[in-house]
């Protein structure tokens, strides 16, 4: 059994099998409030079953769709999301559906998993799923990536084009494990990444890969073992995912995107109109304080599996001791975010080194409306979109 | 969140089953938002009052809230509804929407709720004070009384809202916040003054930005005009709060010198009239998006006195509130040659996609919603230049 802390919006406790919708659910138009059966995709019933899918959508409606389920007895027995919104969060409220969210990624859980919701305590058990965890590292030279290929005959995703990926073993920290996984399967040494993302999850079977990514620059060809049996550099964007591990591209995408911008200063990135999520940007030097620039903003939606206060959006965050990514994503995942002192410089904190970071947060307050962004590197105000469109007729 | 004694006991439900929902709505909106305590209100507007809009679901939910001795504890007005509570014939309504929409109203009003049905509470039966902490859903209403008379509230839904209500609280963030209330964005605005450019400016102003809280230089509106331009905003995009310099209360605390600064101009309001027009004949034309008040009532009798309506082929509905209604009867004689002067609701939360396909109206934000929850073809003209075409 593998279990998930989440974050309890409606209370109860439920048991079922999972049926899940993979994309943005609105009830309204989603699924019939007298039958419960669900309009969109693959479709399914939501009747008695455990509901998973990312986050609510469209008209406010929805909620009495929900509540017009229980009136017919065809409610879920419990919603699962990635980020809670408005819609959603009231409908099961209201019609005392148990909700809980801040769960990784939805993707994790499949139709007929048998899953225990306790809301009260937050929390998300998946029957028979095995959590094992992996490193994926994107080996990266003049802007192309190395993917190797696996031999028809291995033992998971047999064909298929990966990154440099192994197991973490007992006693290995993150990057050691990535160090020893390229050096090998390509005979390469790297020292430390040049960026790094939060993990993602792979749902293989029983197997849950809880997988650490993570890019080096290299300037050589590698030398292959046994475990791959050919290999090719390409450029990022040319993946194809259907020939490779899930999510390859998005993983190297999204860290080419973080090397781009390596310097705090610089690194604003405009949030995509989810918007939902505190992260971090890139690192910046340890010396920086950004004292005098109070209004920049650092928040980024880049990883909403932290979880992390992964709803509404930032608009300003003082930033004071961002050492590097790594801490920050381990202080995210241990919820150890804490509020700092403004202003102080980092150099000032030495005990704070690769140990433990804290951001201010004390101006994140979550925003139903969005807000305007700043972007740094064109010096413009971009909008952002809100987190849900109401209607409120 | 922190919760004082008192609230933890309701939320144990020391208080009865009623406000136990309550607080479990109000907390779990809060937790979405981020909102480290709830905070007192001074009074609520809800939404969710059509039966076109809340369906069977939504009634049986305001019946199981009555049954549960549900009672709201601050001055609560209701939005419009899908009909007026008397004249529904003559807006082609059938008598079984007619009996749920009239138990809705019911419901709301043993709740003790005002049913004053109607989207401009702020003329009349519902008028917040400047600082005053509210929870009010209607956007259009919302940001009217967030930003011309700077009140405080966020975007609430419906039953958010009737929570709110039933507590005398709401969760404490976003507009509630000093912090957020700042502007985020200037709009330097060059329109003719027409209360029909503020519907075009809005719409063009919720299409450049989305939300944030924008600062406007170059306008002066009164009601009318910030009536029409807090619903267009609030449909195109979704601003809740906007400042005006030199008009709206709030708007002398800021230093807006380094904020990025928006022209929005000729061109931008003719991309905006592009956008609201989809066609060019009507079978309906419908005034009063957000509900006409005194002084527009007036003026459209002022400006009908003496003409004749030839087009039958064309109904016209005038929609404003009971109460505005009752003021102004004289007006009203003249405007009913042309069509009903209806009370308690709008074409946007009425259902008359049963009835016509093209609609027209003078407001961005029905230009906005008579599309998707309608329907229909939109036209969006000036007042005048809409009433001339059934003279």
């Amino acid at each position: 059994m593998t279990t998930f802390q989440g974050r309890m919006i409606s209370p109860g406790k439920a048991r079922g099998e999972v049926v899940t919708v993979p994309e943005p659910l609105s009830f309204l138009g989603g699924v019939n409030g007298s039958t419960g059966e669900i309009c969109v995709g693959k479709g399914g019933n939501v009747a008695g079953k455990i509901l998973v899918f990312p986050k609510g959508k469209g008209s406010t409606v929805g909620s009495f769709v929900m509540y017009d389920l229980m009136v017919h007895g065809k409610q879920p027995a419990a919603v699962i999301n990635e980020s809670a919104e408005t819609i959603v969060a009231t409908g099961a409220v209201i019609s005392s559906i148990p909700m809980v969210d801040q769960i990784p990624q939805t993707d994790i859980f499949v139709d007929g998993d048998i899953v225990t919701v306790d809301a009260d305590a937050g929390t998300v058990d998946i029957e028979g799923v095995r959590v094992r965890e992996v490193v994926s590292s994107a080996l990266i030279r003049d802007g192309k990536v190395l993917l190797l290929h696996r031999p028809d005959h291995c033992h998971s995703y047999p064909g298929k084009w990966s990154l440099v990926a192994g197991k973490i073993e007992e006693g290995e920290t993150e990057e050691q494990a990535a160090a020893r996984e390229v050096l090998e399967e390509t005979g390469i040494k790297v020292g430390a990444p040049a960026a790094r993302i939060a993990p993602v999850y792979d749902r293989e079977g029983s197997t849950l890969w809880k997988v650490h990514p993570m890019l080096f620059k290299v300037d050589s060809d590698p030398v292959l073992n046994p475990e791959n049996d050919s290999f090719k550099w390409i450029d990022p964007s040319e993946i194809a995912d259907s020939d490779c591990v899930p999510r390859t591209r998005d993983v190297t995408v999204r860290m080419m995107q973080k090397l781009r911008s390596p310097q705090f200063p610089q690194g604003s990135e405009e949030l995509p109109a989810e918007g939902l999520g505190i992260t971090v940007g890139p690192p910046f030097p340890p010396s920086a304080t950004l004292r005098d620039r109070p209004e920049r903003v650092v928040g980024v939606r880049e990883e909403p599996q932290l979880g992390v206060q992964a709803v509404g959006v930032p608009s300003e965050v003082d930033l004071v001791g961002l050492v590097g990514l790594e801490p920050v994503l381990q202080a995210v995942e241990k919820r150890e975010i804490a509020v700092q002192e403004r202003g102080q410089r980092i150099a000032e904190h030495p005990g704070l080194l690769g140990e433990r970071v804290r951001l201010r947060l004390e101006d994140v307050v979550p925003h139903p409306l969005g807000g305007v962004f700043h972007d740094h590197e064109s010096g413009r105000t971009k909008k952002r979109l809100p987190m849900t469109a109401i209607t409120d007729a | 969140m922190d919760l004082t004694r008192e609230e933890e006991a309701i939320l144990n439900g020391e208080k009865g089953e009623g406000p136990r929902k309550a607080m479990e709505l109000v907390t779990a909106l809060g937790k979405i938002y981020g909102a480290e305590n709830l905070i007192d209100i001074t009074s609520a507007h809800l939404s969710g009052a059509s039966y076109k809009t809340i369906g069977d679901g939504g009634l049986k939910y305001l019946e199981d809230m009555v049954a549960g001795g549900a009672r709201v504890s601050v001055p609560s007005t209701l939005n419009p509804v899908g009909m007026d509570r008397t004249r529904w014939k003559e807006m082609h309504i059938s008598e079984q929407f007619a009996e749920k929409q009239l138990r809705i109203i019911d419901l709301y009003g043993s709740m003790g709720i005002k049913t004053t049905c109607s989207c401009t509470p702020y003329t009349g039966a519902n008028v917040p004070k400047l600082g005053d902490h509210v929870a009010w859903a209607e956007s259009s209403a919302l940001s009217f009384v967030n930003s011309f008379i700077g009140a405080r509230t966020n975007r609430e839904g419906g039953p958010g809202a009737l929570a709110a209500a039933i507590l005398g609280k709401t969760a404490n963030y976003g507009l509630h916040l000093d912090e957020k209330r700042k502007p985020t964005v200037v709009i330097d605005a060059e329109t003719d003054g027409s209360l029909f450019s503020y519907s075009l400016l809005g719409q063009a102003v919720g299409m450049a930005i989305g939300n944030g809280v924008p600062y406007f230089t170059g306008i002066r509106p009164e009601v009318e005009e910030a009536k029409t331009l807090s619903a267009a905003m609030a449909a195109s995009g979704s601003v809740a709060l906007y400042h005006v310099e030199g008009v709206t209360p709030e708007a002398g605390k800021f230093d807006v010198s380094e904020l990025e600064r928006i022209h929005i101009g000729k061109k931008e309001l003719d991309e905006a009239y592009t956008k609201l027009n989809t066609v060019e004949d009507v079978q309906l034309i419908a005034l009063g998006c957000p509900h006409l008040t005194e002084k527009e009532m007036h003026q459209i009798a002022q400006f009908l006195k003496g003409k004749k309506k030839v087009r039958d082929d064309i109904e016209v509905w005038f929609c404003t509130s009971a109460a505005v209604r009752e003021k102004c009867a004289e007006d009203v004689k003249i405007m009913e040659q042309f069509g009903p002067v209806l009370a308690d609701t709008c074409m946007v939360v009425a259902p008359i996609e049963g009835t016509f396909q093209r609609t027209a109206t003078n407001s961005a934000k029905a230009g906005n919603y008579l599309p998707t929850l309608c329907s229909q073809k939109v036209m969006c003209r000036d007042l005048a230049a809409l009433l001339e075409v059934v003279m």
